[in-house]
C-alpha cells in the first residue's frame, strides 16, 4: 500500500510536470516502389518496395530539454549505405540550458567555425549522420564569451534498429571572443570582430600491424570574423597533427588547411571573394573509414549551389580532403529600374566563378630513404596546373510585366574526372550548358514556370577534353495552385550520347499537395545513375524507375 | 561570476592540457621486433605491398594441444616418453603437437640428462638452447617438475600438477582437443625466399574472450628429426637414434615471446606479429617448421597452438 502510494505520488508529479512545456517535432518518410527497368540497369529490389521513416520529437520545458528520433529503414532507399536496416532509437538526448550553461547528453550535433576540424551534422539526403554520442557542455562564463566542450563517438550506422558508433573517441573544444561585447566603442564605429580558437582530438587504438600510429591525434586552428560597415572578412586556419590513414595512404604528414572570405555588398551590388587551401585534411574518428563516413572535419565546397537539373547532376564536384587549392568569385549587380538595362522592373545580373587545383607536393626535399613516411613539403595556395574543377557562370534575371518573368543562365563547366571519377572518361570533361527559365503568374493563385536547359560536351582530345556521355537536355514545366498544390514534368534526355543505345529519355512527373505543415509528394519517372552530392559531400545513387512518395509533417 | 569565469577558464585549460598530448611518431615501423628486411629479395616497400598478406577472418573453432616433451639424450627413460608424445601427434594430425625440449629443472636448466662433450666420440651434441634452458630455470619449482622424461599438456595444471609423467599425456591432451571454449585463434603465413634461404612469419593473434587476460605468443622452431646418440630404456646407446619434434629455439630469441593482449583487451582484437627468419647452416627449410602459440601469462597454459610448416 505505501509503495503504491509513493508510486501515485510519483507518476502525479512526473504527469504535472510534463504537462508544462512544449512538444514539437516532426516526420518524414520516404517511400519507394521500384521497378526492373533494362535499358537503364536498375534492379527491383527483392522487397520491390523502399522506405525510410523518421520521426523527432523535442521536449521543452523551463530550461530542460529532451528529444528522440525513431528511425525506420524497412528497408532503405536506394542509395543509402547497406548496413542502415532495422527500426529503433537513431537519436536520444537530454539537457539543460539557461543563460550560462547548455549541458546535453546523449547524442548532439555541433560545429566550430567553418567545420574543418569539427562538424558534426544530418544531412538526410545524402544518408549522412555522423551525430555525436557523448556530452556536451556549453559555457558563456562572461559577456562574449562561449566555450564549448564536446565528447563522445560519432555514428557510423544503424543497424538492426540501433546506431553503431565510430572506434574513436572524439574530443573537442572551442573557445570563441565576440570583442563587440567587451569594446561597445566598436559598435559604434561600425567595427565587429570576433575571435577563436579550436582544438579537436581523436583516440585510436593502433591496430596496424605495418606501423606504429598515433593514438591520439590533435587538430586545431583559429579563427576570426572581422567586418566594417558593408564589408566583411572572415578566415580560418587548421593545422591537424599526425594522422596515418586509408584516405591519405598511411602518411605521416601533418595536414593544414586555410578559409578565406572576403565580401562588400550594398543595395543592388555585391561581391564575395573565397580562397582556400587544403593539404592532408582528411580527419576522420576511423582512420580506416572511406566515402563519406565518419568524417570530423568537413571541407566547405568553394563552388556555386546549383539547383538546375543538368548542371546540379551530372558533373558535381566534391571537396578533396586530401588536397586542393581552389578560389571562388561571386558579384551580384542588380541594374536600376528605369535605366536602359533595367527596364521597368530592373535586371538581376550574377556572376560566378569558381575552381580548383591539385596543390603542389615537393618530394624532392625528403631524403633518399627517409622512414619517417613524411611523403612531401607543400606550402599553402601553391597550386600546380592540374585543374580538378572550373565553373563560370552567369545569370540574368529580368521581369518583363507584373506577371512574367524570365532567367537566362550560362555555365561552362571543367570537371576532372581522373580525380572524382565519376563516369568512365579519361580526363577532364568540358560542358557548355545553358539554361532558359520563363515563369508567368496566370492569377492571383495560378503560375506556371518553365525551363529548358541543355548541356554539350567538348570532344577535344588534343586538349584532353573526353566528350564523356555527350550532350543532354531537360524540360521542366511546373504548374503551382498556391497555396497547395503543384505540378511537375520533367523530362531528361541523353540524346547526344555517343552510344547510341545509351541514348536514353528519363521522365519524371511529380505532384504535391500541401497541407500547411504537410507535405505529400508523388513523383514516378525513370533516375539516372550518378552522384548526389550537398556541400561539397557526395553519395553514388543508383539508377532507378519507380514511384517515390514523400510525406512530411511537422508539430 | 568572476569565479564562474575563472572556473571555466581553468576548465578549458585543464581540457586543453588533455588535449595537447597527442602522439608524434618519429619512424612509423615498428622497432621493437625489427625484422631483417634484407631477406626479401627487392625493395622492402614492395613487400608491403605486394606480399604482406592479407588473411581472412578465421573461422577455425577448435582448440589444439602442445605436448611439450623434457628430455635428455642420457636420459633412457625419454625414449618411452618420446614414443608416448609421437603417437598423440601420428594420432590428432592438426590438433596435437609436439615440442622435445632438452632441458632439466635446476638453476642452469640443465642436468647430467643432457650433458655432452664436444670431443667424445658419442653425445657430443648439445642438444640445449638458451630458451629451453630458460623454461627448466622458469618451471623448476612448483610446477611438478622434478626430473625427465616429464612434460606438459598445454601447460594446463591438473590436480595442481603442470607437468606430470607420461602416463598422463593421452587422457590430457584429450581434454584440451575437447574443450570448447577457444580464447584465442591463430592464423599463419610464411614467405619464404630461396634466394636468401630465409623469409618472414606472419601471426595473427585474434582474442576470443572477454576474459582479462594477458597474452604472449611464442614461435619454436622444431628440427623435425636428428639421428644422434641416445640412451636406450635398457640403457644400451644408440647411436642412430631417431630425435623428432627437437625444440632448437624460439625463432626471435624470446623464450617468454611477445605480449599481444592485455587484460583490458577485448573479445575480437586482433594483432599481426611479423617474424623474419633465416635457415641455420646446415639445415633446409624442409627440415623444419614453427610451432606458434599464445598463453596465458598468469597461469602459462597455452590457450592455442598451430603449426607452420616453412614454405
Amino acid at each position: 500500500m505505501r509503495i503504491s502510494l509513493v508510486t501515485v505520488v510519483f507518476f502525479g508529479c512526473i504527469q504535472f510536470y510534463f504537462s508544462q512545456g512544449s512538444i514539437s517535432g516532426n516526420i518524414e518518410t520516404i517511400y519507394q516502389y521500384l521497378v526492373t527497368d533494362t535499358l537503364i540497369g536498375a534492379d527491383q529490389p527483392a522487397e520491390k518496395s523502399l522506405v525510410n521513416s523518421y520521426a523527432n520529437i523535442n521536449y521543452r520545458n523551463q530550461g530542460f530539454k529532451a528529444g528522440v528520433r525513431m528511425e525506420a529503414y524497412m528497408p532503405h532507399i536506394l542509395g543509402y549505405p547497406d548496413r542502415f536496416d532495422g527500426a529503433g532509437l537513431g537519436y536520444r538526448y537530454f539537457g539543460y540550458e539557461n543563460e550560462l550553461v547548455d549541458v546535453t547528453f546523449g547524442n548532439f550535433y555541433d560545429q566550430f567555425g567553418s567545420g574543418l576540424i569539427f562538424r558534426s551534422y544530418e544531412d538526410r539526403a545524402l544518408g549522412l549522420d555522423n551525430m555525436m554520442n557523448g556530452f556536451r557542455v556549453k559555457l558563456k562564463p562572461f559577456k562574449g564569451v562561449v566555450l564549448r566542450v564536446n565528447y563522445g563517438r560519432q555514428r557510423f550506422s544503424f543497424s538492426e534498429g540501433s546506431n553503431i558508433y565510430s572506434p574513436a573517441l572524439v574530443r573537442a573544444l572551442d573557445a570563441e571572443f565576440n570583442l563587440n561585447e567587451w569594446f561597445p566603442k566598436m559598435e559604434e564605429k561600425n567595427v565587429r570582430l570576433s575571435v577563436a580558437g579550436s582544438f579537436v582530438s581523436k583516440y585510436q587504438k593502433d591496430n596496424n600491424p605495418k606501423f606504429i600510429l598515433p593514438e591520439n591525434t590533435g587538430s586545431y586552428g583559429g579563427r576570426f570574423d572581422f567586418g566594417y560597415k558593408k564589408f566583411f572578412l572572415n578566415a580560418e586556419y587548421v593545422i591537424k597533427e599526425q594522422d596515418p590513414s586509408q584516405d591519405n595512404g598511411y602518411i605521416y604528414n601533418y595536414g593544414k588547411g586555410i578559409l578565406i572570405n572576403a565580401g562588400y555588398s550594398q543595395k543592388g551590388f555585391g561581391v564575395l571573394l573565397s580562397a582556400k587551401s587544403i593539404d592532408n585534411m582528411s580527419f576522420r574518428s576511423d582512420r580506416d573509414a572511406a566515402l563519406q563516413d565518419l568524417q570530423i572535419g568537413f571541407i566547405p565546397p568553394l563552388t556555386k549551389t546549383h539547383t538546375y537539373n543538368l548542371v546540379a547532376t551530372l558533373y558535381p564536384y566534391a571537396s578533396q580532403p586530401n588536397g586542393e587549392v581552389a578560389f571562388q568569385g561571386d558579384i551580384f549587380y542588380k541594374f536600376k529600374r528605369g535605366s536602359y538595362l533595367g527596364g521597368k522592373y530592373g535586371t538581376d545580373l550574377a556572376l560566378n566563378y569558381s575552381t580548383a587545383y591539385a596543390p603542389i607536393q615537393n618530394t624532392s626535399s625528403i631524403p633518399a630513404g627517409d622512414s619517417s613516411r613524411v611523403m612531401y613539403n607543400s606550402t599553402l595556395f601553391d597550386k600546380s596546373s592540374l585543374i580538378y574543377w572550373r565553373d563560370i557562370n552567369v545569370t540574368v534575371e529580368k521581369k518583363f510585366t507584373k506577371n512574367f518573368k524570365m532567367k537566362w543562365n550560362y555555365f561552362n563547366l571543367v570537371f576532372n574526372n581522373d580525380i572524382i571519377k565519376l563516369t568512365s572518361a579519361n580526363g577532364k570533361v568540358q560542358s557548355h550548358i545553358a539554361v532558359i527559365e520563363g515563369e508567368y503568374k496566370i492569377n492571383k493563385k495560378h503560375s506556371i514556370r518553365a525551363e529548358l536547359q541543355g548541356l554539350w560536351t567538348v570532344d577535344d582530345y588534343i586538349n584532353n577534353f573526353d566528350p564523356d556521355r555527350g550532350n543532354w537536355a531537360t524540360a521542366v514545366v511546373e504548374y503551382t495552385v498556391s497555396p497547395d498544390w503543384y505540378f511537375s514534368l520533367v523530362f531528361q534526355s541523353n540524346y547526344g550520347n555517343p552510344v547510341e543505345a545509351d541514348r536514353i529519355n528519363y521522365p519524371i512527373a511529380i505532384i504535391g499537395k500541401i497541407w500547411g505543415a504537410t507535405r505529400l509528394q508523388l513523383a514516378y519517372g525513370r533516375q539516372n545513375e550518378g552522384l548526389f552530392c550537398v556541400g561539397g559531400v557526395c553519395r553514388f545513387v543508383p539508377a532507378s524507375n519507380g514511384l517515390t512518395v514523400s510525406f512530411t509533417h511537422s508539430f | 561570476m568572476k569565479a564562474t569565469f575563472l572556473v571555466s577558464i581553468v576548465l578549458g585549460f585543464l581540457m586543453l592540457s588533455t588535449f595537447t598530448n597527442c602522439d608524434k611518431v618519429e619512424n612509423p615501423y615498428p622497432e621493437q621486433y625489427a625484422i631483417d628486411t634484407t631477406l626479401y629479395p627487392g625493395l622492402w616497400a614492395d613487400y608491403l605491398s605486394n606480399e604482406y598478406p592479407v588473411f581472412t577472418q578465421n573461422t577455425n573453432t577448435l582448440r589444439n594441444a602442445l605436448i611439450e616433451d623434457y628430455t635428455g639424450h642420457k636420459c633412457n627413460n625419454c625414449p618411452n616418453a618420446a614414443i608416448i608424445a609421437h603417437d598423440i601427434e601420428v594420432a590428432n594430425p592438426g590438433r596435437a603437437f609436439v615440442a622435445s625440449i632438452h632441458a632439466a629443472p635446476s638453476a642452469t636448466g640443465t642436468s647430467s640428462f643432457q650433458s655432452f662433450d664436444p670431443t667424445a666420440s658419442s653425445f657430443y651434441t648439445d642438444h640445449t638452447n638458451p630458451e629451453g634452458r630458460q623454461y627448466g630455470i622458469e618451471f623448476q619449482n612448483g610446477f611438478n617438475f622434478f626430473a625427465n622424461p616429464q612434460g606438459t599438456v598445454s601447460r594446463k595444471i591438473v590436480d595442481n600438477k603442470m607437468f606430470d609423467l607420461s602416463g598422463t599425456w593421452q587422457s590430457r591432451t584429450a581434454t584440451i582437443l575437447a574443450d570448447t571454449d577457444l580464447k584465442v585463434n591463430l592464423q599463419s603465413e610464411v614467405n619464404f625466399y630461396t634466394s636468401t634461404n630465409g623469409g618472414f612469419l606472419h601471426v595473427e593473434v585474434e582474442k576470443l574472450t572477454a576474459d582479462p587476460i594477458t597474452m604472449n605468443a611464442v614461435v619454436y622452431v622444431i628440427e623435425k628429426s636428428l639421428i644422434d646418440w641416445q640412451v636406450m630404456p635398457n640403457n644400451s646407446y644408440n647411436e642412430f637414434y631417431e630425435h623428432e619434434s627437437r625444440h632448437i629455439g624460439c625463432i626471435d630469441n624470446l623464450a617468454m615471446g611477445r605480449s599481444v593482449f592485455s587484460q583490458a583487451s577485448s573479445s575480437g582484437e586482433k594483432v599481426m606479429l611479423d617474424y623474419s627468419y633465416k635457415i641455420p647452416a646446415g639445415y633446409t627449410k624442409e627440415d623444419l617448421h614453427f610451432l606458434i602459440y599464445v598463453y596465458d601469462t598468469e597461469t602459462y597454459e597455452v590457450l592455442q597452438v598451430i603449426k607452420q610448416e616453412i614454405q
